[in-house]
């Protein structure tokens, strides 16, 4: 075997290595996520899936191939889990709302709170700063100061 | 040196895979996200390796580095670089490892797009379907290794191969490869054996699927088929193309007139489509009915049990055939690969039986789950009927001694009249509801298709009295086209009436809002046309045999063939041919020049018939030379033969790849449909008490 | 409706049946033992030597051999049974297409059909038993389930949207 083939082989071999250690060197706290997640579908999900149900089934009645009875029990069935999704979507909605609303809020009292973050780009910053250290723009007296 | 990196990467994959193999299971089993991570890393990292063993393989084949055993075994310097690129998997040890490498990419590309969606069954499927690749990772590496080089070791008659020096051995490289097979030499090359693998590993992510749905008790919810339905139909629409192509393959090189000969290899293709096929409905089942949950299980195993059985059918020889051009000691390993697998995937099944009580109950005996169900049956008694077919030889030869052999009319007699009635139900099922079909209501939604189907056929047979079962063969498949084109029109009236669209509108909306039901009805369209050339194949085929002189004809159906001599040369490829001219008359009426072929591979000893072709919509005017030297080249030998719809074949090939791409296509909202399932009583009050 | 579709099926069957009988006759003409009339045999036979191969389309030197004695044999006056047997006595069971239906061989033929009418009547079973357990649950169809009625208005029309 040539010098040639045992450099491109110990090329490969430490990609390999690279490439698999990956996930263990990557800060584990973050990864350590438990790894049943999101069970089924999202509501966004549910409510498109159950949509198309409908209209499959509305399709399938009309060319006969669902008995009345099925129809009218599988349509009411359908259509509650559908209402169910369209709930929580509205719900999810609103609480974005709040969210946002809340957000704002806390933004405004931050910045109103104290000259500790950067303005432009809200690192931390000292009371004596000119700068900040992160976007380097420059504090104004006013905020160097302080209340 | 190329193909010393090709040996290492290969060595490389065996190790990722395993460890990813093992990585996979232990991190889904003890809930260690790093460790599936580390896991679904190797399965990449496997794809990307085998990629550089397949590159450095496929560049010694083109280059012709006939240092390599195998190299030298499928190439030769008269091959076109287009025939040395297509012996990659001209041979065993190169298809085994292009298996290997087709099933990794179909696992990388399951990592790459479904690893979000599946957390759960994920570390499984992957374990699964890694598994497998290991194995014939494995198989490429110690037993059928392809960067082999041949080795004369002093005082040894014959020459080695491996990959290592042993001491005293010399290096041996022939100055020419033995070359490819010579009915390998063929266009058909590109297009067969790639479609065939594909589709057979494709099916490794439904059967990993359901093994991971088996390993973590979630069985009972349809994820793994909702998951797997576009992959499981992909798989077996390469499947499909690739049983289609093969035949033509045939029809085009092996020179006798035909495209399916019941030969075990074409068996071996056939059971896992049949059974694939069946699970390719049945789940519909389930999803629709939560029912039939066992039954799918046992079918994707058998369908799966059966591609590794094909793959070690073809890859071993184990059954004499005109196609085994690979034999070799891999049987065993092979055959215990396929043992455990099967038997470890039933035992899985066996302990969680439990989990998987079908939800559901039928009203009538007529409804859609009872057609599907017979259909079922239908499918696995072909299965068996052509399994049984295969192996017999085998077994007779065993317990009694004498070797039988069983041939087409076996198989025609027995899955003849199994295939008519698959087919009749082709073109009933569509008008029958779930649940319960009253007979009363059906008898008006079938009355068209069935007149229909009847004046035809029997239009049909008034011009055409000498063969009679023809007439059932006839009504059987005109009965399936008109119930296929009433339920379209059905469909495109209703949305015209109650959607007052235009007639184009509605038929792109139709087909587009339920491409899977529409693509799957082209798809029948599509065999039902495939079916035509059995059809033809089964009852109007016409052959006759003569010896004519120079400016004699033979006389066939209507048409003439005049002799109009022979002529001698040196093709490429290191052939001999022997050309016939032939004129080919319609009444009087001259329509073509005809050229049978001999080529003789002079270096193989081998002959290959090419036969000339005429073709039309109707039927083919196929023309081989088959003798001539003992009466001097004045005079030849031809075998004549016509071969009606036979074209309607490969017609219904292109349009069932039309049908798998309407019905596969990924498309934003069609991906996350799910298909309403009419739920029973039972279970709506838990679900209503429960959420 | 029922019974026009019943007398089209049986009047297809009658037809089906009459030709049947009707479509058996031909054979003979000049230079008995033509090429056809050699193939036609060979064709029952499978090449003694080849894999898998039918005799009449095999090529191979010894297949010609062979059908230049089922030529020789047809003009010396043998029947095609005669032929057959000669072969099967001369080359073993294995040259056979068809296999026998006698002796251990019927097997071949008896386990598929065997097995298509255990599938039938296991599917049979199956669908009794699908019967049954709804015959057990009887039990009427629930009231319709109460949908809030503003969100079902919007289903409705979001549903009008994509049909």
């Amino acid at each position: 075997m040539d010098l040639g083939a045992v450099l491109v082989g110990l090329a490969m071999l430490v990609v390999t290595v690279v490439v698999l250690a990956d996930p263990f060197v990557k800060s584990s706290d973050g990864g350590q996520r438990a790894y049943q997640s999101k069970r089924g579908l999202s509501a966004r999900m549910k409510k498109r899936t159950g949509l198309w149900a409908l209209r499959d089934l509305d399709f399938d009645h009309e060319l006969g191939k669902v008995s009345e009875q099925d129809y009218k029990v599988t349509r009411a069935q359908i259509l509650q889990e559908t209402a169910a999704a369209l709930e929580e979507i509205e719900k999810d909605e609103a609480a974005v709302e709040a969210n946002i609303e809340e957000e704002v809020r806390n933004l405004r009292r931050t910045a109103r709170e104290s000259g500790r973050y950067c303005h432009q780009c809200g690192q931390a910053r000292e009371q004596d700063d000119r700068f900040c250290t992160a976007c380097g723009v420059e504090f104004k007296m006013a905020e160097t100061l302080s209340e | 040196m190329l193909a010393e990196i090709g040996w290492i990467a290969l060595v490389l994959a065996f190790i990722v895979s395993a460890y990813s193999t093992i990585a996979a299971f232990r991190g889904g089993d003890e809930g260690r996200h790093q460790l599936v991570v580390s896991g679904r890393n190797g399965a990449l990292l496997t794809f990307a390796l085998l990629t550089v063993s397949v590159l450095t393989l496929t560049y010694s084949l083109v280059k012709m580095d006939f240092s390599l055993a195998y190299v030298a075994d499928v190439t030769s310097r008269s091959m076109s670089p287009f025939l040395r690129l297509t012996a990659l998997w001209g041979g065993q040890a190169g298809s085994i490892l292009f298996w290997g490498w087709l099933m990794s990419g179909f696992v990388a590309a399951l990592v790459i797009r479904k690893w979000e969606q599946n957390r759960e069954l994920m570390p499984y499927v992957l374990a699964v379907a890694l598994g497998t690749t290991v194995f014939f990772i494995g198989l490429s590496l110690f037993i059928s290794n392809p960067f082999d080089r041949l080795w004369h070791v002093p005082g040894a008659e014959e020459l080695t191969r491996a990959f290592f020096r042993s001491t005293g051995a010399m290096p041996y490289i022939p100055k020419d490869g033995q070359g490819l097979n010579p009915l390998l030499r063929h266009f058909g090359m590109i297009g067969h054996p790639p479609t065939t693998y594909i589709g057979f590993t494709g099916f490794v992510i439904p059967y990993a699927f359901a093994m991971a749905a088996l390993i973590t008790g979630k069985s009972n919810e349809d994820a793994w088929i909702r998951a797997t339905r576009r992959w499981t139909i992909v798989a077996w629409s390469f499947l499909s193309i690739g049983l289609v192509l093969g035949g033509r393959w045939a029809y085009d090189v092996l020179g006798w007139g035909g495209f399916w000969g019941w030969d075990p290899v074409e068996n071996a293709m056939l059971m896992p489509w049949l059974t694939g096929t069946a699970f390719l409905h049945s789940v519909m089942i389930q999803e629709k009915r939560g029912m039939l949950k066992i039954w799918n299980m046992i079918l994707i195993i058998l369908t799966y049990a059966l591609i590794l059985f094909g793959t070690f059918i073809t890859r071993t020889g184990v059954i004499s055939s005109v196609h085994s051009f690979a034999k070799s000691a891999l049987g065993p390993v092979f055959f215990a690969f396929i043992g455990l697998t099967f038997i470890w995937s039933l035992s899985l099944l066996f302990r969680r039986m439990g989990t998987l009580r079908a939800e559901h109950e039928v009203e009538s005996l007529l409804s859609r789950e009872s057609i599907f169900l017979l259909q079922n049956v239908l499918f696995l008694s072909i299965t068996f009927a052509v399994f049984w077919g295969t192996v017999f030889p085998m077994i007779s030869e065993l317990i009694t001694g004498t070797r039988i052999t069983v041939g087409p009319p076996f198989y025609t007699r027995v899955t003849g009249p199994l295939f008519a009635a698959l087919v009749i139900l082709m073109a009933i099922a569509p008008f029958i509801a779930w649940r319960k079909q009253p007979l009363r209501a059906l008898d008006s939604k079938l009355l068209f298709p069935a007149l229909g189907s009847i004046t035809v056929a029997s239009a049909w047979w008034i011009s055409h009295r000498q063969h009679p079962d023809s007439f059932f063969a006839l009504w059987v498949v005109s009965f399936v086209v008109v119930s296929i084109l009433y339920e379209i029109g059905r469909g495109v009236r209703a949305r015209v009436k109650s959607r007052g669209e235009g007639v184009f509108t509605a038929i792109g909306r139709l087909v587009g809002r339920d491409r899977r039901r529409y693509g799957g009805y082209l798809i029948h369209l599509a065999v039902i046309m495939i079916g035509m050339g059995f059809i033809g194949d089964a009852f109007f085929k016409v052959e006759t045999q003569g010896t004519v002189s120079v400016g004699e004809q033979i006389q066939i159906e209507g048409y003439k063939l005049r002799y109009d001599g022979l002529s001698q040369y040196m093709g490429e490829d290191g052939r001999e041919v022997l050309e016939a001219s032939v004129s080919l008359f319609n009444g009087d009426e001259f329509v073509k020049v005809l050229s049978p072929r001999r080529d003789y591979f002079v270096v193989q000893r081998q002959p290959v018939t090419i036969p000339g072709v005429y073709s039309s919509f109707k039927e083919d005017v196929y023309v081989l030379l088959v003798g001539w030297e003992e009466i001097g080249m004045d005079s030849s030998t031809f075998k004549v033969y016509i071969n009606p719809l036979i074209n309607w074949t490969w017609i219904g090939g292109l349009l069932l790849a039309v049908g798998a791409i309407i019905a596969a296509w990924p498309g934003g909202c069609i991906a996350l449909q799910r298909s309403y399932a009419i739920r029973p009583r039972s279970v709506e009050s838990r679900a209503a008490a429960g959420d | 409706m029922r019974r026009i579709l019943l007398g089209s099926l049986s009047l297809l069957l009658m037809l089906v049946l009459s030709t049947y009988s009707s479509a058996i006759a031909q054979e003979g003409g000049e230079g008995f033992p033509t090429d056809n009339d050699v193939n036609a045999i060979a064709k029952q036979l499978y090449c003694p030597v080849c894999p898998n191969t039918p005799l009449d389309v095999c090529e191979t030197k010894a297949c010609q051999d062979w059908r230049a004695q089922i030529r020789d044999q047809l003009e010396e006056g043998w029947t095609e049974d005669e032929i057959i047997d000669y072969f099967v006595v001369e080359y073993g069971e294995r040259v056979l297409a068809e296999p026998r239906r006698a002796g251990f061989t019927s097997l071949v033929w008896i386990l598929p059909l065997i097995a298509a009418a255990v599938g039938a009547g296991a599917a049979w079973q199956v669908l009794r038993l699908w019967r049954r357990r709804n015959d057990r649950e009887g039990a009427s169809p629930p009231d319709q389930i109460p949908v809030d009625a503003k969100a079902l208005e919007r289903i409705e029309r979001e549903l009008d949207e994509i049909r």
